[in-house]
């Protein structure tokens, strides 16, 4: 039996406001555990405002961020910001970190040469903060003398970090009030048994930790074509990290090609080699149904919640609507 | 004359927006949204005040472009406008240099003046290129910041002497008759006499005095007080009483607005006269609620 879990909704600066609002305003009349709100660097929405915005539209849902790059971002402004929202959403706020995709970084010029180090500091760095303490301190990316928050009363705000590799994880598990993770099965599996593991072995209890599985989720079944859950997939493929595909039982020359297609021409070409197999293995796609099971499948390996979301295509309002409902009427009947 | 109040300085939201209702309803015309090194975030308070509020428009800054990217700031602007409607403008300056240090933003006065200005011309067409009608003021004090802010579409002044403001408006030369000249002065309005007698408007008065330019504390003939309190201010790091005292009533009345309502009726009559359009009451005015109402019950006066 599948115990009780979170469905989320996931978001993007990149989507349009109405998109966005829409999700705030219906997210608690659907049943959702969250929003979580990416932050795609640069474009769009601003990731704070959304957020704000989102907590003062909905009531009872979460609202967290998944993810905020701690590297681009100056740390007062973190902790200033973590104060703002949890006040914004009386206590619904999570602020979800990472330190950023490389790539994107790198663009920006930023190079970091310990990241679990500055990400752990970023983390401890936020909740003394928080706690009400007066700081001197300074890493690779930051430098803090004498600063405080002038708060007269300490606050908690949940920390979930959006991690990958082995040692990130291992920090989660270690620290993290929660981990947003996102992958093939095989990978996820892994992931949450490291973060398990480095709970246990920091003294914590494995359920201190939240285990959220945001991967794409397509719902053929309402007008989203199935070429644009190959495209998507095909995309997700490209930026999938070798370490990440060794693990994986698959058709490695196909994936080759596919990364190969979407590098030298595009997404949609890359589409043309993604079969139903792969298609499952890195999203959720398919009938109400189909997806339900895959969330479940996904529980059963220990995550917390899923996320359901983006894309957002054809008529995706009902097939949210569609979707809690079918989780929803699998949690009455057992 | 347009009326506007400063918030978000040290209050939770829920007293933010509080304030923000009375303001509005009491037809102040437009509510500033403080940010560094204040606690809150101002673009995230300025959509809360916005889904809490009807006619006022709202002013995200002063925002420093030594804390956030250009990209950042155009992001934020453009995402309040895309939700709420064209309600709001922005204030840009270079920020508190010492708060900024503690931070890890240390730059000199030269290079922070040279970063404000190229981020202004790049929000100013990022905002213009996408089509949104928001005004980019440049917060001023010093002559070089006064004679750039001819390149945004408005300057708020950061003292509120008559004398300093003539001197203020000779530096900018000609002024085009769309630009928006304003002042931002700290200010208490209502039963303030005597600024000795008002520990938060000294206070806030002696802040602004300290971040004066040397060339300009010399035209006016304070360099001496000034320095003296800056050096009082090396030691103790935090401004007080003592400090205050150190530059002196007279110093800072010239920075400050504390007096009664029918006294800045006859200041704000001078100011327009001057061609300056827009008031911006700085803390401690909207510290607390009763301030806001006393500007409130100020303006329903005009």
């Amino acid at each position: 039996m599948i115990s009780s879990y979170k469905v989320s909704v996931g978001i993007t600066t990149h989507m349009r406001v109405s998109a966005t609002n829409w999700i705030a305003q219906n997210a608690d009349a659907l049943g959702a555990g969250s929003i979580w709100i990416g932050e795609d660097i640069a474009l769009g929405q601003e990731s704070f405002v959304l957020t704000a915005r989102t907590l003062l539209q909905s009531h009872q849902v979460r609202v967290g961020t998944g993810i905020i790059p701690v590297s681009v971002h100056n740390i007062s402004t973190l902790a200033r910001t973590g104060v703002t929202l949890n006040e914004i959403g009386q206590g619904r706020f999570t602020f979800g970190l990472g330190i950023g995709g490389i790539q994107d970084l790198e663009k920006q010029g930023i190079h970091i040469k310990k990241p679990v180090t500055e990400l752990r500091k970023s983390v401890n760095t936020l909740r003394m903060l928080w706690a009400g303490e007066t700081i001197d301190t300074s890493s690779e990316m930051f430098s803090l003398r004498g600063f405080s928050l002038e708060k007269d009363n300490p606050i908690r705000v949940p920390i979930f970090l959006g991690v990958r590799g082995p040692q990130m994880l291992k920090l989660a598990g270690n620290m993290a009030d929660g981990v947003i993770l996102s992958g093939p099965f095989d990978y996820l599996q892994y992931a949450i048994r490291a973060v398990d593991e480095a709970a246990k072995e920091a003294g914590r209890n494995k359920r201190d930790v939240e285990k959220v599985v945001w991967v794409p989720t397509i719902p053929t079944f309402k007008g989203i074509k199935e070429k644009v859950a190959r495209r998507v997939v095909a995309l997700v493929i490209a930026d999938t990290p070798d370490a990440v595909l060794d693990m994986l039982t698959i058709d490695r020359e196909r994936v080759d090609r596919i990364r190969k297609t979407v590098s030298s021409s595009s997404p949609k070409e890359g589409a043309k080699f993604v079969d139903d197999k792969l298609l499952d293995v890195f999203s959720i796609s398919g009938t109400k149904e189909h997806m339900v099971d895959r969330f479940e499948d996904v529980i059963g390996i220990g995550a917390t919640e899923v996320v359901l979301g983006p894309p957002f295509s054809g008529d995706w309002r009902q097939a949210l609507v569609e979707i809690f409902h079918e989780v929803e009427s699998r949690r009455e009947t057992t | 004359m347009k009326w506007g109040v400063a918030l978000n300085v040290r209050d939770e939201v829920s007293e933010t927006l509080r304030k923000a209702e009375v303001a509005d309803r009491g037809a102040i015309d437009q509510i500033w949204v403080t940010d560094f090194p204040t606690v809150r975030y101002a673009p995230a308070i300025a959509a809360a005040i916005a889904e809490r509020t009807q006619k006022c428009r709202i002013g995200v800054g002063l925002i420093s472009p030594l804390l956030y990217s250009s990209t950042q700031i155009s992001q934020f602007m453009s995402t309040l406008i895309d939700t709420y409607g064209d309600r709001f403008d922005l204030l840009i300056g270079p920020g508190d240099r010492s708060a900024l240090a503690r931070v890890g933003v240390s730059h000199s006065i030269k290079q922070m003046v040279e970063y404000t200005t190229s981020a202004l011309d790049t929000i100013k067409s990022d905002l213009s290129k996408a089509g949104y009608e928001c005004s980019v003021l440049l917060g001023a004090q010093g002559p070089v910041m006064i004679k750039k802010s001819l390149k945004a579409d408005g300057v708020l002044l950061n003292f509120s002497d008559i004398e300093m403001l003539h001197w203020a408006l000779n530096q900018m030369g000609k002024i085009p008759t769309d630009f928006g000249l304003g002042v931002f002065p700290p200010t208490y309005i209502g039963n303030c006499q005597d600024i000795m007698d008002n520990q938060s408007i000294a206070l806030s008065a002696a802040m602004v005095a300290l971040g004066l330019n040397s060339k300009v504390s010399e035209t006016f003939g304070f360099r001496d007080k000034i320095d003296t309190a800056r050096s009082l201010l090396k030691g103790k790091k935090r401004i007080d009483v003592d400090i205050a005292n150190s530059i002196g009533r007279d110093v800072l009345k010239r920075f400050a607005l504390c007096m009664a309502n029918d006294q800045l009726q006859e200041y704000l009559k001078v100011i327009e006269g001057m061609g300056i359009s827009s008031i911006v009451f700085g803390p401690p005015q909207g510290i607390r609620e009763k301030g806001v109402e006393l500007l409130v019950k100020a303006k329903q006066q005009t």
